[in-house]
């Protein structure tokens, strides 16, 4: 494999822009959403359910990088420029490294942010939280 | 064929062409007008010759006749058989003249059809067309399109939507062209961000290697 198979630091910076935009527009609905119908049907939203909201709310990001990269290595944005989060012998991340991948990265986001300077001179272009999580982020194959 | 042809022959060439056109016989033509066409031939061509030999030469030739006549009376078939032998002669004189007028007419009508068409096109079309182009346009086009809009609007264009919007060709073509735009614009931006990745981390190395 070749420097142009892995995804480079515009192509993940730019597919983290997008996965960041569609949490910017599910996280609120997460969060207000449910005690706001709640409300529209019963009146005032118990306590839990506002608490229960806010976990959810707070936990979906997590949720959204852990599980995608588990299922399918693909988030949002990676679909949309076209890369896979994979490990580094090729295969598909399991559901501990790609939840923890994901909560490593939203709890030290500077770090995580800082991290990526690497992929610049990394061969494979591996950010610091790759070479952390033993993976790589790969540009997927055009379909013909 | 510069040559002009005979009027008369010319005439029955196109009397057996229109005969012909209207179904009145059939090719070839009819053994009797063959036989009447080759007699008034050889009469024709009788009459020629002897006006030709009129004159002094007329009693020298009645005796001469006679004297032939006695010979040939003594040695020539009998009258059935002469008879026979004129009609066959005349039937095949007739059918040939007939041949001959008849691709004679044809190519006079052709070749004058053909002028005339071009007579035409040369001095009457165009002027037709040039005086009538301005009228269509001012007077008959917005007066048809007046007219046609109404119904256009109310009959046609719902029908046209219609049909397109249930054709399931059409729904295909829109869905396929709508996810070439999208796969096409996809693809363009992931060859961008591929290239100014290159570019980034050419410019970095240079950058540090400096």
């Amino acid at each position: 494999m070749s420097t142009s198979d892995y995804a480079g630091l515009v192509t993940r910076m730019a597919a983290l822009v997008v996965d960041a935009i569609v949490l910017t527009l599910i996280v609120p609905v997460m969060a207000d959403g449910p005690p706001s119908m709640w409300a529209a049907v019963t009146g005032e939203a118990p306590g839990w359910l506002k608490s229960l909201s806010q976990v959810g709310a707070a936990l979906l990001p997590v949720l959204y990088f852990g599980l995608l990269w588990w299922g399918t290595g693909q988030t949002l944005g990676g679909l949309v420029f076209g890369t896979v989060v994979r490990r580094k012998d090729g295969e598909h991340l399991g559901p501990v490294r790609s939840l923890l991948r994901s909560a490593v990265g939203l709890l030290l986001p500077i770090i995580w942010l800082a991290g990526m300077v690497v992929v610049l001179w990394d061969p494979h272009r591996r950010a610091l939280h790759d070479r952390l999580f033993d993976t790589v982020v790969l540009r997927k194959a055009r379909r013909v | 064929m510069n040559e002009r042809a005979p009027l008369g022959r010319l005439a029955l060439g196109a009397t057996v062409l229109a005969g012909e056109r209207l179904k009145l016989f059939d090719k070839p033509v009819p053994e009797t007008l063959a036989v009447l066409v080759g007699v008034a031939e050889r009469g024709r061509d009788t009459a020629r010759r002897a006006l030709r030999s009129a004159g002094d030469t007329a009693k020298k030739a009645t005796d001469s006749a006679k004297k032939a006549g006695d010979t040939v009376r003594k040695f020539s078939p009998s009258p059935p058989k002469r008879v026979r032998e004129f009609l066959d002669e005349a039937r095949s004189r007739g059918t040939k003249t007939i041949r001959i007028g008849r691709l004679e007419a044809k190519g006079f009508v052709t070749r004058t059809m053909d002028d005339s068409i071009r007579w035409a096109e040369r001095t009457i079309i165009p002027r037709m067309v040039d005086d009538m182009t301005p009228h269509i346009i001012n007077n008959v086009v917005p007066k048809l399109i007046d007219g046609v809009m109404p119904q256009i609007r109310s009959h046609v264009v719902p029908v046209i939507i219609e049909d397109l919007s249930t054709d399931e060709r059409i729904r295909t073509l829109i869905a396929e062209q709508s996810h070439s735009i999208v796969t096409e614009a996809t693809e363009e931006l992931r060859e961008n961000s591929a290239r100014a990745d290159d570019r980034l981390e050419d410019s970095f190395r240079k950058l540090f290697k400096a």
